[in-house]
């Protein structure tokens, strides 16, 4: 929806008429616009995350109406093709998804540690064992 | 190598000593022997924790029933989660002195006393038992092998310099083991312990010591290629502690 308003600011694009791919990818990333910004409202993501993206998608939906903007940056950084630029540009972030993805895996499996630890350490605590006499439920810990 | 079976008789070694004694047990699916382990263990040494890692087997049960104090990790967590867990009861249980023993019957009994008397004396803080200071001539050549890169591994990585670094026989005081916080809970602890003892700062001494490889011991031990996954998760844990 406002990717399409974004169309009509835009420059018309020298290629002509949307072509389908066009017409789906801004439809479908609107859509993901509009589900994002909503998520902050309705308190299922943080507003920093919300509209980071909110952003990301509208740079998708940019980039698909006027690829040829992606051209321009791609021919100042040195790379050849804007579909290049892209691809690197999203290797790059897929990369630094999957760290922060083990970061947090990381995370959680060292909570997980604490808690089966806490738990194996607490059931000891209340049986006294027969043989040794070690520790009877009324011990504290 | 000296015969270490009569120390236990020193007066070094008095009941009450041996009382404040806690040996560790890791153990993950070692039904068919931990329960021998413990009998052998507590004929010694009467406090034994057993940290049953989550096995699928009567790990648990053929512990308790040996008269060990049994816990138990609900899901397994690694050996290294599971040493921390027992080294955190026996601290809880007042131990004057922590020992880890594997629970694959791979170690003697009678080497804990050797690993034990340095500390015992006030001589130093830690006891690392090694395989190769001692009459090492039964060790199989792959596994030669496969522990000498280890060892190599340490003095690069840790700046160590240790001539087993893999032996899961270790005698801690009650201060160092306070020390001790092993976060890396799969098998990559050993070099992480190693790093912590560094770190910590308190004296260490490597005990001769004698590993009996049986079919059973070889069978439940690390391949070539869980090492290198070893290695891969001891470097990653430098990189995100």
């Amino acid at each position: 929806m406002i990717a399409v308003l974004v169309c009509e600011y835009l420059p018309p694009s020298s290629a002509g008429p949307p072509t389908g791919f066009q017409t789906i990818g801004v439809v479908l990333l609107g859509a993901l616009f509009v589900v994002s910004l909503a998520a902050i409202f309705l308190g299922r993501a943080t507003r920093r995350e919300g509209i980071a993206w909110a952003l990301v998608w509208f740079c998708a939906a940019v980039a698909i109406i006027r690829p040829e903007l992606t051209v321009r940056v791609a021919k100042a950084l040195g790379i050849g093709r804007g579909a290049d630029l892209v691809l690197y540009c999203s290797v790059v972030a897929m990369m630094a998804g999957f760290m922060m993805m083990y970061v947090r895996l990381r995370r959680l499996q060292r909570e997980l540690t604490l808690v089966v630890r806490h738990l194996a350490l607490r059931e000891t605590s209340f049986e006294a064992n027969p043989e040794t006499g070690v520790a009877g439920a009324n011990q504290r810990e | 190598m000296t015969d270490t079976s009569d120390t236990t008789c020193s007066p070094l070694f008095t009941p009450q000593m041996l009382r404040g004694v806690f040996v560790v047990v890791p153990a993950y699916n070692e039904g068919e022997c931990i329960g021998a382990v413990v009998r052998e263990l507590r004929a010694a040494y009467p406090n034994a924790v057993v940290v049953d890692d989550g096995s699928s087997d009567e790990t648990f049960e053929a512990a308790r029933r040996a008269g060990a104090l049994a816990l138990r990790h609900v899901v397994n967590r690694g050996q290294g989660a599971a040493l921390q867990t027992g080294i955190e009861c026996a601290l809880r249980r007042g131990a004057h002195f922590v020992v880890t023993f594997d629970a694959d019957g791979q170690h003697r009994i009678e080497d804990i006393a050797a690993l034990l008397e340095p500390i015992v004396r006030g001589e130093c803080d830690i006891t690392l038992g090694s395989r190769f200071l001692g009459g090492a001539d039964d060790i199989p050549w792959g596994r030669r092998m496969l522990l000498k890169s280890g060892v190599l591994f340490t003095r690069v990585f840790n700046r160590v310099r240790v001539t087993d670094t893999h032996n899961g026989l270790r005698a801690f005081s009650r201060r160092a083991a306070e020390r001790i916080d092993l976060r890396l809970d799969r098998m990559a602890h050993a070099s992480e312990l190693l790093d912590q003892i560094r770190a910590s700062g308190f004296a260490f001494r490597e005990v001769p010591v004698r590993i009996r490889y049986t079919a059973y011991s070889l069978r439940k031990g690390q391949s070539a290629r869980g090492a290198i996954r070893i290695v891969f998760h001891y470097l990653l844990g430098r990189i995100f502690p």
